[in-house]
């Protein structure tokens, strides 16, 4: 999985604004930080309901008075509703990765790249086509102490194996997905040259599939994030804690002086000069009687909620403070990508020998490869070597 | 849509739980099942989702590095550090109304400049008597070291690119020309009303500065009249207002001196200025209870205070190069007899010609023969009064002396409390654990006003003024350790003084009067600007007061004329501060509701 974020600059805003309006048809001229746009007639758009406006490319160069023009920076209100647009547009598409794209340039496996041999020469030879998805997955990571965390990762999953295929997230979307780098057209791709079909619930299994990779692509970060989450929690519990052991003081003092009080009112009720003093003063003894009962009860449960280490109170400021992590696939694209041999012709000190491995366009070789002299696992641990001509690995020569 | 499909939780102990959920892929299998798009557009569709997912290139992206530790950013704050960032290409007059930490917004915007790397220089200049405390808060809250110009390693502006310095200094004829002949990236002034009248040397030096970024701190940008927000505004965005003429004309109705056509010129401020209302603020204090207790000095601690006091007095008229020393004298007899004892043997050490070595002797008779140290027998009563009554018997004791705080320590330990010291010769990770320990256990903090700004102290509610700064923002600065945002009961303020001495005048004259107490944050920083304003600083004063008065009566006066003077200042600055209230009140801005 790959992290596929991109900036929101002003530049690649305007590369991607440009290319949008151009593949719908619209005859841009631009003259300095304002374009004039004009979308064919038959062309209907959300975010404009005129086929003729403006567009200035930073706040202060609109008119204000004029009331045609958007503004196209990275946090203006037209930017948010023309990528809302463009996001939602095309969710599904398609290409093919072929031998032709690669102008011969292929992957070396960590056994020679880690090896003393140099490729003199590479030749791959396609047998069939696989079907892979590289899905899109917008991850959301929320909690109550942080800022809502987003994240987009790319995956490129097989359909039929459901291997992970790094190598061919990384082509699609350095050389097809860029804002910047337009998208060479001269490659074929689209939706009739390779007639490819996948049963829905293979489809579903393969995003699925994903998903789940997508969200163990940014483990480190949501265990960031459920470290800091938990420390909040337990800020918050500590305060609780000492909030509630304050009002245990407290109410040991209220009860302490009601008490004090209440001697004080029994001796008034002896000592009471007339009847009427006499009835006040027992009426008050019992109200502060009630008074302390209440307290009393108060504490009580204040004490047992103590005895139990405040353990609901734990347990609820814990489960608040939960991370909640949620995915969502939003576009996928479906890659044909070709399977077949390819033949290294690698050389050492002048003497060259031939290694053929399984090889995939854009994901490498595929397979496990095991020394031609021994057997043991080629690895970037244990290297290919060439002995007097003579392949081997590191473990045999 | 948000079927949530298989829930995974990973329980582990002290660790809240995670749940992760999945969305089902069903609507974009369904686009697959009714066909494929077109490959430009859908590649449109993957960017976009791309920068969807991005951040806008106008956030705050050093936020997430703010230690909320330290800092605890507030919903305006941030926002007013963004709008002037981003909606203000980084030319802003921060006029929050007192108390809302105007401090907390540059700093958040220097952490973000920082972050990006178009700080390269930064310039901030001060009223004096807060230069300390900015290069402080910013160190502590925001990670960011500025050297001030009262640091020793201070070598001119010309040899560090993170400066605070007092403004004045800063227009000296020693300064001037090496501040002007640099090009600053940043430019922050603080208490920005002060630069408002063109014709001084301050507004000079302000208009001749070259920056690229400005940020202009004012609760009250109009001083006197109108005619100050252009000045101001116009430093920092020069034509926003047209020529002065036209601001007149156009804005002010010059036979009341009112502002006039006041929605034009609140969207024109609303380009620069922003202003935030603490009744639009979610922020509230505690209750603060002040306990001044004055006690009647023992007959041995009396004559020495007046021997110290007389010897001050006579060698000040003597030789007034000796003032700081003798000033500290005066401050040491009624923190402790230990704190003067070490003074004044130091300089019977160092100074060998020593003029008044006999009256120096004789004043350390005088310490020997005290037996009871009556501030530390009185403090033992609000540590008991406060161990029977407060969890864990916290309570803080500040005390400016070292030799204070050792004996004060010594006297606790041996009543068998629980004891903690802080002062400036810890490292910072020494003084994080003291503070945790603190926390923990409970019992008595006894510190040097080295405890700093960001130390987060809310856990203890009660603290002691041993002695007492004759810099009321030090005692600000105390007070705001425990009363802060995030303290959540009543505060108890206990002031300790003895009785016929300084710290009598000081704390029933001087600081009750302007209710020193009971000021709110940034209250005070105001009164004192305007006072240093006026020339005059405030430990210089009490200390002028007390070596040239003749008479008990006499001293009594004039401790009475300075209050008067400084709740003069004080009037003055409410006055100034319903008068901006008054003129903005019908004006946004502040941030957005939405």
């Amino acid at each position: 999985m790959t992290d596929v974020t991109h900036a929101v600059t002003q530049s690649a805003l305007e590369a991607f604004t440009r290319e949008y309006l151009n593949d719908l048809g619209a005859a841009i001229r631009e003259n300095g930080s304002r374009w004039e746009v004009r979308l064919p007639s038959h062309v209907n758009v959300d975010f404009s309901d005129r086929h003729e406006f403006e567009i200035a490319l930073d706040g202060e160069s609109r008119d204000e008075k004029e009331e045609s023009g958007y503004v196209l920076t990275p946090e203006s209100e037209f930017t948010q509703q023309l990528l809302d647009e463009a996001a939602a547009m095309a969710t599904v598409g398609q290409l093919a990765l072929t031998d032709s794209m690669t102008d011969g340039d292929y992957r070396d496996p960590p056994w020679i790249v880690e090896s003393d041999v140099e490729v003199e020469d590479a030749v791959f030879s396609p047998y069939y086509d696989r079907t892979a998805i590289c899905v899109f997955v917008r991850i959301d990571v929320e909690t109550v102490s942080e800022y809502q965390t987003q994240f987009l990762e790319a995956v490129t999953i097989d359909v039929e194996s459901k291997d992970q295929l790094p190598g061919v997230t990384e082509i699609l979307v350095e050389e097809f997905f860029s804002p910047k780098s337009g998208w060479r057209d001269d490659i074929p791709v689209g939706s009739d040259q390779s007639g490819v079909t996948v049963a829905p619930e293979e489809l579903a299994d393969a995003i699925v599939t994903g998903q789940e990779a997508a969200v163990g692509g940014i483990q480190e970060e949501i265990d960031e994030i459920r470290q800091s989450a938990s420390r909040a929690a337990d800020s918050e519990f500590e305060e609780y804690r000492q909030l509630q052991e304050q009002r245990i003081n407290d109410h040991q003092t209220e009860i302490d002086s009601l008490s004090n009080r209440l001697q004080k009112l029994s001796s008034d009720v002896d000592g009471a000069d007339s009847q009427q003093q006499r009835v006040e003063a027992l009426e008050k003894r019992q109200e502060l009687k009630a008074e302390k009962e209440d307290l009393e009860e108060e504490l009580e449960e204040l004490l047992q909620e103590k005895e139990q280490g405040y353990a609901q109170k734990r347990q609820e400021i814990y489960r608040r403070h939960s991370i909640e992590v949620n995915t969502k696939p939003t576009a996928f694209t479906l890659v044909t990508y070709e399977r077949g041999e390819i033949e290294f012709t690698v050389a050492d000190n002048g003497r060259t020998a031939v290694m053929r491995a399984p090889y995939a366009i854009g994901a490498g070789v595929t397979d496990e490869v095991h020394c031609e002299n021994c057997n043991t696992q080629l690895s970037a641990e244990n290297p290919i070597s060439l002995v007097a001509g003579r392949l081997g690995c590191q473990s045999c020569q | 849509m948000h079927e949530n499909r298989p829930v995974v939780n990973m329980e582990e102990q002290d660790l809240v739980d995670i749940e992760v959920t999945h969305d089902d892929p069903d609507n974009l299998v369904d686009s697959y099942s009714s066909g494929i798009a077109d490959f430009p557009f859908h590649r449109q569709t993957v960017v976009a989702n791309r920068l969807l997912a991005g951040q806008p290139d106008t956030e705050l992206r050093s936020l997430s590095r703010v230690d909320e530790e330290e800092v605890k950013l507030l919903e305006h704050q941030v926002d007013a550090a963004h709008r002037a960032l981003f909606e203000m290409d980084g030319k802003a007059l921060l006029a929050d109304e007192v108390g809302l930490g105007k401090t907390i917004e540059v700093g958040m915007i220097l952490k973000e400049m920082h972050y990006r790397e178009t700080d390269d220089s930064v310039l901030i200049l001060t009223p004096a008597q807060l230069a300390k405390q900015w290069q402080g808060e910013l160190l502590e809250k925001f990670g960011l070291d500025f050297v001030c110009n009262y640091d020793d390693e201070f070598q001119g502006f010309d040899a560090h690119n993170y400066i605070i310095a007092s403004i004045d200094t800063a227009k000296s004829d020693r300064h001037r020309a090496t501040v002007l002949a640099r090009d600053w990236d940043v430019l922050v002034m603080d208490e920005a009303h002060y630069v408002k009248n063109e014709e001084t040397d301050r507004y000079d030096l302000i208009d001749k500065l070259t920056y690229d970024y400005a940020f202009f701190l004012t609760a009250t940008p109009i001083q006197n009249e109108l005619t100050d927000l252009y000045n101001i505004v116009s430093l920092l965005r020069p034509g926003l207002f047209g020529s002065r003429d036209t601001f007149h004309h156009y804005f002010v109705d010059n036979g009341q001196e009112t502002l006039v056509n006041r929605d034009e010129l609140q969207r024109r401020l609303g380009q620069v200025m922003i202003r935030n209302r603490r009744e639009e603020t979610d922020i509230d204090f505690t209750d603060r209870i002040i306990d001044t207790r004055t006690f009647e000095p023992s007959a041995a601690e009396k004559e020495l205070y007046e021997a110290v006091t007389e010897y001050v007095r006579s060698a000040y008229s003597q030789d007034s190069g000796q003032k700081l020393v003798l000033m500290l004298l005066q401050k040491e007899v009624v923190s402790s007899p230990a704190a003067l004892e070490q003074t004044i043997l130091k300089q019977l050490e160092e100074q060998n010609e020593l003029t008044h070595r006999d009256e120096l002797e004789t004043i350390l008779d005088k310490i020997d023969a005290i037996d009871t140290v009556t501030k530390q027998e009185r403090l033992f009563d609000i540590v008991e009064e406060v161990r029977e009554t407060v969890d864990m018997g916290r309570v803080i004791v500040f005390t400016q002396f070292r030799a204070t705080q050792r004996q004060v320590l010594q006297a606790l330990d041996e009543r068998g409390y629980t004891t903690h010291a802080f002062h400036g010769g810890h490292s910072s990770q020494e003084k994080e654990d003291i503070v945790d320990q603190f926390r923990e256990e409970g019992g008595v903090l006894v510190s040097t006003d080295a405890m700093n700004e960001g130390r987060n102290l809310q856990f203890c509610n009660i603290m002691v003024n041993y002695d007492l700064p004759w810099n009321p923002m030090k005692v600000e600065q105390r007070i705001g350790r425990i009363h802060r945002i995030g303290q959540k009961r009543k505060v108890y303020v206990f002031n300790m003084g003895l009785k016929g001495t300084i710290e009598e005048y000081v704390l029933e004259r001087l600081y009750h009067k302007i209710d020193l107490f009971q000021q709110t944050v940034g209250e005070l920083s105001t009164i004192l600007t305007r006072l240093e304003d006026s020339g005059k600083s405030f430990e210089d004063e009490i200390f002028e007061r007390l070596t040239n008065a003749d008479s008990e009566v006499e001293l009594e006066n004039d401790f009475d004329s300075m209050a008067i003077d400084l709740e003069e200042q004080q009037n003055l600055s409410q006055k100034v501060e319903e008068f901006n209230s008054g003129v903005f009140e019908s004006f946004d801005l502040g941030a957005d509701d939405d």
